[in-house]
């Protein structure tokens, strides 16, 4: 089985040129055989990619430590858990994972094609397998093999590190990647209408779904990674700006630009080149953010081993691309000429188009900063860096901006708003906000910029509230319906919008997080049993930890654990416990590792960190008189905040997604081909 | 051997498959199918998109009666385009689909062009309502029609949830 | 063509807002990126240096760790990757990464400023295990 997978690897590559070239070949002859060669040679690069999945993950499964992939991150006491998620766990694998992915997007986007937009198969399928191509390239050329043998087996593997042993380390990294990799594919209709000159309103109709397929997973994975990092790494934060970090924030803030701008194109024919040129930057970040994590050129903790051989195969293949992308966008520029102009500065255009130039504002930003060394010391010769303080300091007006954008756009009417209007409907919301500034105020938050935020928040969530109110009346009244079944038709007969409305709830909730982390707290303290920790919340709670002891269960082979019970008291009353934690992973005993205790309520996160046992030795024996330990106890402010918002994100983001009847993208008659592939006319 | 045996198996077998098609002479449609969207489809759903939008937001007070009466009357012209180019592409196709999109477009100059444009739209919108324009392909189909003769959609499934332009 | 005009207007204006707060993030925040020897170096040729913000790479110290008892304070030493005779003491009063330790191979970026006693006091301490998350076939089998 798994040397079966190493050769489907070496058959797929082969595979995937020709169909790449058939494809193209077939779109510009129009000879359908080829096409159709194509088509199967995407489904073959897939069922030979599962092969090379399945040949790794049997590898781990079966401790072939013999690979120096599996050596390097299994060993034989690794649950079996840890050693299925093996395959992703280093450079390599996760590669693999990239392709297969890949490949099964294209395999769907080849599917759900199959009797519909045939027009745009043959060039898509020849960029989507051109982009398989480079990967599989990659992975047989660039001296990173999944399968590459060690001379002779070692008896153990050196097993995982014990930060990615958990159930996190299944889910982060494989939502980026499907947020990554589908976003290949509206890459490759749009390549597809540039190549074939279709340039008009259909590829952008075409691939919305695609579109926002690929940004909910970005979203996710994006939210998923910040709650790793507040669980496991024990520093009560959720993002620090670490260069990989921003990585993948950049396709993400693009995609988000996109799905706004192209509905502007959808409704009035307008920023025709702008989308192009959208939906390449975005291609070409999900590229930039995989090189980055893998060509060690920027100094993260989270990148692998430095590749200079990867570095510069990564960076050829994006010049090319860019390269290319700019020449057919430049070449079809005629073609893409705005059927309208922008009437009126007060319109839902313009804010539209604010939130694109804002959104890029904070792409570049992020990028600049990330590859500020690089820069400096280009130019300069010394390299200097920038870190969280300026990152922070320079989203944060764009945040806000955006912020304000997000109330401003559902009340905006499309071409013209009258000032009138406008200011008729926003009395309400800006009472709203101004209202909330006032009361926070009093209540004793001075923070400006929290205000402002909490204030702008108040603003948005009042005008999106009027909104679904509004329109339910509206509809109710239009169409003769009650209000709740009106509500309910309004949702699904426009998903899209309302879904839109809905994931900005779960935004600002997200934001409103972001503010209320100013006002966190921390008290660190050294303990021996029976002494207490006191923290008094930002909302006036006062939590007192009592210290219990120290204990170390027997029985676990792999695992060590020094346990730390505190029983916590809540404005005097009893509160429950929490226990935080030092482990011991075997063979890698140098390094324990921290796992903290959370409390979570909605406003408000008790978090407790074993910082320190002063005999960590005498802790796992279980001594009495080894329990004196160094305590770090934080509240961290309304951090529920961000994950329910994560949750209220994927749901509008599901109702945007789900396919609606009769919509002309789906038209239900399919009665020439029945369901199947349509074999037409054979070759004379 | 067993290996030798499977990894022969797997590589004949996925490039017989990959090949099939030339070699036997399968083609893949690589035309635009009748009944799919096309760039006029596109244009015509974002019309009436945009017409249902307008009257949201015009009972919903963002625009000025004046504004939506004009907005209105510019979108109904481009929807109404629209249809008008799908009827001229279906009559001189002929792929015996019956006339799309049911728009009897205006051949003659009519002497009140607005006046005729507010009836088409009115006519489509009663349509919308009684569930006889099918929110798949825009065709307005005869009164008590059970399927659209656009595009062989079932239109008593969509009367049961009250059909509107849909805009997915 | 009013379009474009509009369309350059808000362009450029956001263009130049985030050109400003792009250039004052930098020039307010940005740190010197050095290595232990070009730190020394730095520090011999100018004494006000002492006073800038920067981030140092290197490598920690086997058997350089302290711990304060009772006390959240780390001492280490970092030592520069190539000349290992170039190191300094690094003082750090917040929680050292579950990665930091003394034993292993472990490369350090520490952030804060060096102090004219000799001693730099860090505000930021990122750790990587330089050699464990990829081991040599050496290593895997000896």
């Amino acid at each position: 089985m798994i040397l079966l997978g190493e050769l489907a690897l070496w058959i797929a590559l082969p595979i995937g040129i020709w169909g790449a070239v058939a494809g193209f070949v077939g779109g510009r002859k129009g000879r359908g055989d080829l096409v159709l060669s194509a088509e199967y040679s995407v489904y073959a690069v897939f069922f030979l990619l599962i092969l090379t999945s399945a040949g790794i993950i049997t590898a781990f499964l079966t401790d072939q430590f013999q690979y120096w992939y599996v050596a390097n991150y299994s060993n034989r006491e690794l649950p079996t858990f840890y050693k299925v998620s093996g395959l992703w766990a280093g450079q390599r694998g996760s590669l693999v994972l990239w392709a297969l992915l890949l490949s099964l997007f294209s395999s769907a986007a080849v599917f759900t094609n199959r009797t519909k937009n045939r027009e745009f198969v043959p060039y898509m399928v020849g960029v989507l397998l051109t982009v398989s191509s480079f990967f599989l390239v990659v992975l047989l050329f660039a001296d990173v093999n999944p399968f590459e043998r060690l001379p002779f087996a070692p008896a153990d593997g050196r097993g995982l590190n014990p930060q990615l042993q958990n159930y996190w380390m299944t889910i982060h990294p494989p939502t980026l990647y499907l947020g990554f990799t589908a976003f290949t594919v509206p890459f490759a209709f749009a390549m597809s209408a540039l190549l074939s000159g279709k340039l008009d309103a259909r590829w952008i109709v075409i691939t919305r779904r695609w579109i926002l397929l690929s940004w909910f997973f970005l979203a996710n994975g994006i939210i998923f990674g910040m709650r790793w990092a507040y669980e496991m790494l024990g520093w009560g934060g959720f993002w620090f700006w670490d260069p990989v970090e921003n990585a993948s924030l950049l396709p993400w803030l693009t995609a988000t630009a996109f799905l706004h701008s192209i509905q502007i194109q959808e409704n009035r024919g307008m920023l025709k080149v702008w989308n192009m040129g959208l939906v390449t930057l975005t291609f070409l970040l999900t590229i930039f953010a995989t090189f980055l994590t893998r060509s060690g050129l920027i100094e993260s903790v989270h990148t692998f081993a430095e590749n200079t051989t990867i570095a510069f195969i990564f960076l050829a293949f994006m010049g090319i691309m860019a390269g290319i992308s700019v020449l057919l966008i430049a070449w079809r520029y005629p073609l893409m000429k705005s059927e309208n102009q922008i009437q009126s500065f007060l319109s839902r255009e313009s804010a539209f188009l604010f939130n694109n130039l804002i959104l890029l504002g904070a792409t570049f930003t992020i990028l600049w900063g990330v590859l500020f060394p690089l820069i400096t010391e280009g130019i300069t010769g010394q390299a200097m860096t920038v870190g969280p303080p300026f990152f922070e300091r320079v989203n944060l007006p764009i945040g806000l901006a955006l912020l304000a954008l997000m109330g401003i756009g559902p009340v905006i009417a499309w071409r013209k708003a009258s000032r009138r209007n406008l200011i008729k409907n926003f009395t309400t919301p800006v009472a709203v906000g101004a209202v909330v500034v006032a009361g926070l105020y009093l209540r004793g938050v001075h923070h400006g910029m929290a205000l402002v935020t909490f204030g702008l928040s108040a603003f948005v969530m009042t005008v999106i509230i009027v909104e679904f109110v509004k329109g339910t009346k509206a509809r109710a009244s239009i169409e003769g319906e009650g209000h709740l079944l009106a509500f309910f038709h309004l949702v699904s007969r426009n998903r899209r919008r309302w879904g839109g409305y809905i994931v900005h709830v779960g935004v600002v909730m997200v934001f409103t997080a972001f503010a209320g982390a100013a006002f966190d707290r921390e008290v660190v303290q050294t303990l021996d049993p029976g002494e207490t920790i006191s923290i008094e919340s930002p909302f006036g709670h006062e939590y007192t930890l009592t210290y219990q002891g120290l204990s170390s269960p027997r029985g676990q082979n792999m695992v060590r654990q020094a346990v730390a019970l505190m029983t916590v008291e809540k404005d005097g009353r009893p509160f429950g416990s929490l226990t935080a934690e030092k482990r011991l992973y075997r063979m890698w005993e140098q390094s324990p590792l921290t796992i903290v205790g959370i409390r979570q309520t909605l406003m408000e996160d008790l978090y407790l960190i074993l910082e320190n046992v002063n005999d960590l030795g005498g802790a796992f024996e279980n001594e009495a008189q080894a329990q004196r330990a160094t305590f770090e106890v934080q509240v961290n402010v309304m951090v529920e905040w961000i994950w329910y918002g994560g949750f209220i994100v994927t749901l509008g983001s599901i109702i945007g997604l789900w396919p609606s009847r009769g919509s002309p993208t789906t038209t239900a008659s399919r009665s020439q081909t029945g369901g199947k592939r349509p074999a037409l006319a054979a070759r004379s | 051997m067993g290996l030798i045996v499977g990894v022969t198996l797997v590589s004949a077998g996925a490039i017989l498959f990959v090949m099939l098609p030339v070699l036997r002479g399968d083609w893949a449609l690589i035309e635009r199918s009748d009944d799919e969207i096309t760039d006029v489809d596109a244009r015509k759903a974002a019309a009436l998109r945009g017409l249902r939008d307008a009257e949201y937001d015009y009972r919903s007070g963002k625009l000025d009666q004046a504004d939506y009466q004009i907005l209105k009357s510019d979108l109904a012209r481009q929807a109404l385009e629209a249809m008008q180019e799908e009827g001229a592409a279906g009559n001189a196709a002929n792929d015996g689909a019956p006339a799309v999109a049911g728009a009897k477009p205006p051949k003659s100059a009519a002497p009140d062009l607005v006046e005729s444009l507010e009836a088409e739209i009115a006519r489509v919108r009663k349509g919308i309502g009684q569930g006889r324009t099918c929110a798949g392909c825009g065709h307005l189909n005869v009164k008590k029609s059970r399927f659209c003769t656009g595009c062989g959609v079932s239109l008593e499934r969509m009367a049961t949830s009250a059909g509107n332009p849909e805009s997915s | 063509m009013r379009d474009n005009g509009k369309f350059f207007v808000g362009f450029g204006g956001v263009a130049l807002v985030v050109t400003y707060l792009i250039w004052t993030g930098v020039s307010d925040t940005m740190l010197y990126y050095l290595t232990p020897m070009e730190l020394m170096a730095r520090v011999a040729e100018d004494p006000t240096f002492h006073d800038v913000g920067v981030k140092v790479s290197g490598r920690v110290e086997v058997g350089s760790w302290t711990r304060a008892e009772d006390e959240l304070l780390h001492h280490f030493t970092v030592v520069d990757l190539e000349d290992k005779s170039v190191r300094f003491p690094v003082e750090f009063r917040d929680m050292l990464p579950d990665t930091f330790n003394d034993t292993d191979v472990v490369d350090v970026v520490v952030e804060g400023r060096f102090r004219e006693d000799g001693v730099f006091e860090a505000t930021v301490v990122l750790a990587k295990c330089g050699s464990r998350y990829e081991a040599t076939a050496e290593e895997l089998l000896g």
